[in-house]
């Protein structure tokens, strides 16, 4: 949200780069965050985590500096070093990463001499990571602590076999987030390839360091930016792929995948089959209820891109009609678009697409719609700001509040496509 | 505990301080009425806002919508900061927020960012207001002074109460400075703080709660009904239940209890000078102390004898549910060690952060508890003695430990071989895991229901309730 041009309301995904980083550390249990900034930086962060993630507290890996105005006009630079220096001994790390408020990056402090110092005694990687909150938003943040992390498997060695997954996104130690784990490990298992590493997936930094036993690299569409240089810097094959939703897009995914491991297409495919024979008809049996083809059920739904794009198609694909897409995150049109005509087997009808919107522009653009959808699928912050419309709700991404993983539900996968579609029916049914 | 509350403490030194701007944007998030506010800053300032539930208070809060949709951020590029490009991207802010929501008012709070490159957001304010014909209210605010929560409250009580009238301008510092009269008191007795005098201001403003947990439905009931049977009324409780409206009303009040004065010094300046009475009450946490809270406030109403016969029926059911208590097969109270975890709340609830969040102390001591307290502080002798002595202002005698940091608490509670943690929820994970029952900050109410309700919150984490059954699985 760095350009406010439309106006000035809070968006959905205003978190920054900073953000990002706070979020990626979480998902690596035994990752410290140093957080250079003032005192209110902290609510910024924490409190968005507390209410998404229930069974995973994150405060206790967060080192926040505090830099008051005496700190600023001295310089804040040794502060942090010192922070470094007492903080990695005491909660004893297997990486840490340093980001530092927007302010303190325009004080000019020498934070890079400061965590290379500090860096050099502590025992573990310190990463420095400049975020700034005038460009990008959290996707950015948190792949910029993939990168680091990507950047400490030792890649020279002999790989054995498998694939690592680069790019997952993992908010919460939740059951609906170790679903989508179980299911990828699942997929892959059905072409005969283990799972090594999953970037970002709750795992353990030496769990990620065992990256080096992959022989391909997935990217997944947040992560791809990294594809080139992680082919580069691992020497082993990397294939970027959208999100495995839904059916269409899951046998997308498996067949890059499996060509990209070599995997014999014929495998591939037994594969495919046999999933498909189990979730379709299951599937079938709510879609031949909601699709009367003169009288489709439409949805709005808003997420970010890459999310955004696989629900889309996969609720088109099960002969829904979008109405409204909303995209949270910033500057992704083209790639949406892109991936959504891939993910989706038959055209997708025309609907409105907001780039980046604000609360407010949601509101008025569903409130201009000539009839109400049937399905809205949004965060939490959708979902809440739009209850009075009385639409069925599923809610959908980050964050996620009041949606919590008590059961394993996936969103990905043959199994993500059966729970999606559970959810589709349980809200249009209006019992749960 | 001490009756006064400590009249010499600085309110707050035992909790987290606090950023003004996230401070005053929370207080202004939780308050009803027709109003914007304007962030300047970067866009991450806008953060602490994006909030969609009403998380923290009490249940049937649902009716107070969180608007954070009132919030806005002019969001800096960074070629606005280096050029100077902040002063047209506030304007237009302030406008667009206007122009969007129509506000009585408009409140734009600083950042370290704004601090930083010396805005003169004030200067940008007057122009806005001028233009627009709405109040433009800067505040000066910014992480890179820490407040207490004390004084962000106390700061944030004082702006609002000091409107003079529904479309009035609003300011930092009240400027009547001037004895005023006060009216419509004639349910109120003498022995006050401030003598109260008739006059033409005022209008029978009722009885205002200062700085109390927000009552629930039945509370309320509770409090509303002995104070109806004196022949009062409960017009209002700030801020746990906060809007323009209920503000713009405190300085009309018939009488304001306040629950811990050293948290107030300038809104009670202004009461002070705006003739409103005013009387300290410890928070009604506990038998004995709902009781004496009860007594002391009916005592100011016009018909204060008449419920007193209620007060003391109340008061007997109560101790006899009480005294009916199993004391043996684990469900005794009595000599239950309990950690009373404090210093780590930051959250602007004056209704936990009064007496230092001591306030439901007496509840678990009356039970028959073994309680020590436990403060996030540093371990140095300078902060133990600071401790102390806040302790000792407010007449708790208690043992205490410091812990330094939430990620050590647990190893307190293992050294303290305490069965319990009243602590708030982001520490639950340490007593979890220290294998202690664990009641969430706040859960200990007020009132003789409230009495009621504790015991019966005490026991359920122990042993009658989910946690109790199972709560050896929960260490993880």
């Amino acid at each position: 949200m760095t350009g406010h041009d439309r106006d000035s309301s809070s968006r959905h995904w205003s978190h920054t780069r900073l953000f990002g980083v706070h979020l990626a550390t979480h998902a690596i249990p035994d990752a410290a965050c140093f957080l250079h900034g003032g005192e209110g930086c902290k609510t910024k962060s924490q409190l968005h985590l507390v209410f998404n993630d229930w069974m995973h507290e994150s405060h206790n890996r967060r080192i926040w500096t505090d830099i008051d105005d005496t700190g600023l006009i001295r310089g804040s630079a040794l502060r942090l070093e010192q922070m470094i220096r007492t903080w990695v001994p005491r909660r004893k790390p297997a990486i840490a990463f340093v980001a530092a408020a927007t302010f303190l990056e325009l004080a000019g402090d020498d934070l890079d001499g400061a965590v290379k110092r500090a860096a050099a005694e502590v025992g573990c990687p310190v990463h420095r990571i400049v975020v700034s909150a005038f460009d990008g938003d959290l996707l950015d943040g948190y792949r910029q602590v993939i990168d680091r992390c990507l950047r400490e498997v030792t890649w020279d060695r002999a790989p054995e076999s498998g694939i690592n997954v680069v790019g997952h996104f993992f908010d919460r130690y939740e059951a609906d987030r170790e679903a989508d784990l179980h299911e990828l490990e699942r997929l892959a298992g059905g072409l005969g390839l283990p799972v090594r590493s999953v970037f970002l997936s709750g795992s353990p930094f030496a769990q990620l360091q065992e990256a080096w036993r992959a022989s391909v690299n997935v990217v997944l569409p947040d992560a791809a930016p990294l594809a080139a240089e992680l082919s580069r810097l691992s020497g082993r094959p990397t294939v970027v792929t959208d999100l495995p939703v839904g059916l269409h897009g899951t046998a997308r995914w498996l067949r890059s995948v499996g060509e990209a491991a070599r995997i014999d297409s014929s495998r591939v495919e037994a594969f495919i089959d046999t999933e498909m024979a189990r979730a379709v008809p299951r599937i079938h049996c709510l879609v031949e209820r909601i699709g009367e083809v003169d009288a489709r059920r439409t949805f709005a739904l808003f997420s970010h891109s890459s999310l955004a794009a696989a629900l889309c198609a996969w609720l088109t694909d099960m002969e829904l009609v979008p109405a409204v897409v909303g995209l949270l995150d910033q500057g992704r049109e083209e790639f949406f678009r892109q991936s959504l005509g891939r993910a989706c087997p038959t055209e997708v009808p025309d609907f409105r697409l907001l780039a980046s919107p604000s609360r407010r522009e949601i509101r008025q653009t569903l409130a201009a719609l000539p009839r109400t959808p049937d399905l809205l699928l949004g965060s939490s912050v959708e979902v809440t700001d739009l209850a009075d419309l009385g639409i069925p709700s599923l809610e959908v991404g980050f964050p996620s509040f009041a949606r919590h993983g008590l059961f394993p539900m996936p969103t990905v996968g043959f199994n993500g496509a059966l729970a999606l579609a559970q959810r589709v029916l349980d809200a249009l049914s209006r019992v749960h | 505990m001490s009756k006064e509350g400590g009249s010499s403490r600085r309110a707050g030194e035992l909790a987290q301080p606090s950023c003004s701007m996230v401070g005053l944007g929370t207080l202004l998030l939780e308050t009803e009425g027709s109003f914007a506010v304007v962030i300047h800053g970067d866009a991450d300032c806008i953060n602490p806002f994006l909030k969609v539930f009403p998380h923290r208070l009490a249940p049937d809060v649902a009716r107070m919508r969180l608007s954070s949709d009132r919030f806005h951020v002019t969001g800096l590029t960074e070629p606005e900061v280096i050029s100077g490009g902040g002063r047209d991207r506030l304007l237009r802010c302030i406008e667009t927020a206007a122009e969007q929501q129509a506000p009585e008012i408009v409140f734009v709070l600083g950042t370290c960012l704004a601090e930083m490159i010396g805005e003169d957001v004030q200067g940008i304010c007057e122009q806005a207001e001028k233009t627009l014909g709405v109040p433009v209210v800067p505040l000066r605010t910014g992480g890179l002074r820490l407040k207490t929560q004390a004084e962000l409250l106390d700061r944030f009580g004082t702006l609002l109460a000091s409107a003079r009238e529904t479309t009035g301008s609003l300011g930092d510092n009240d400027d009547s400075g001037k004895p005023g009269t006060q009216a419509g008191v004639t349910g109120l007795r003498s022995g006050l703080h401030t003598v109260t005098t008739e006059g033409p201001q005022a209008v029978g403003g009722g009885i205002v709660l200062l700085g109390y947990p927000a009552l629930r439905p039945w509370e309320r009931d509770e409090v509303a009904g002995l104070v109806s049977a004196a022949g009062g009324r409960l017009a209002a409780e700030l801020p746990a239940r906060s809007s323009l409206a209920a503000w713009r009303g405190l300085t009309s009040a018939e009488l304001v209890a306040i629950a811990d004065p050293a948290f107030w010094p300038d809104l009670i300046a202004l009461l002070e000078r705006r003739n409103v009475p005013w009387v300290e009450l410890p928070p009604p946490v506990g038998l004995e102390a709902s009781h004496n809270f009860y007594a002391r406030l009916l005592s100011h109403c016009r018909r204060g004898e008449d419920s007193r016969g209620k007060l003391d029926e109340l008061s007997r059911s109560t101790r006899s549910f009480l005294d009916s208590l199993p004391v043996s097969g684990g469900l005794g109270l009595a000599g239950l060690r309990v950690a009373y975890c404090i210093g780590s709340i930051k959250n602007y609830v004056a209704g936990q952060l009064a007496r230092e969040g001591l306030g439901e102390l007496p509840a678990l001591l009356e039970l028959g508890c073994d309680v020590e307290v436990l403060i996030q502080e540093r371990e140095d002798q300078d902060a133990r003695d600071r401790v102390r002595k806040n302790l000792d202002l407010l007449g708790v005698d208690l043992p205490f430990r410091n812990f330094n940091d939430p990620g050590v608490l647990g190893r307190e509670l293992v050294a303290g071989k305490y069965r319990l943690a009243y602590c708030q929820d982001h520490l639950a994970g340490q007593a979890r895991r220290a294998g202690l029952a664990h009641v969430r900050f706040g859960a200990l109410r007020p009132g003789f229901i409230g009495m009621v309700h504790n015991a019966r919150t005490l026991q359920a984490a122990l042993s009658t309730g989910f946690q109790g059954r199972y709560g050896r699985y929960l260490r993880r």
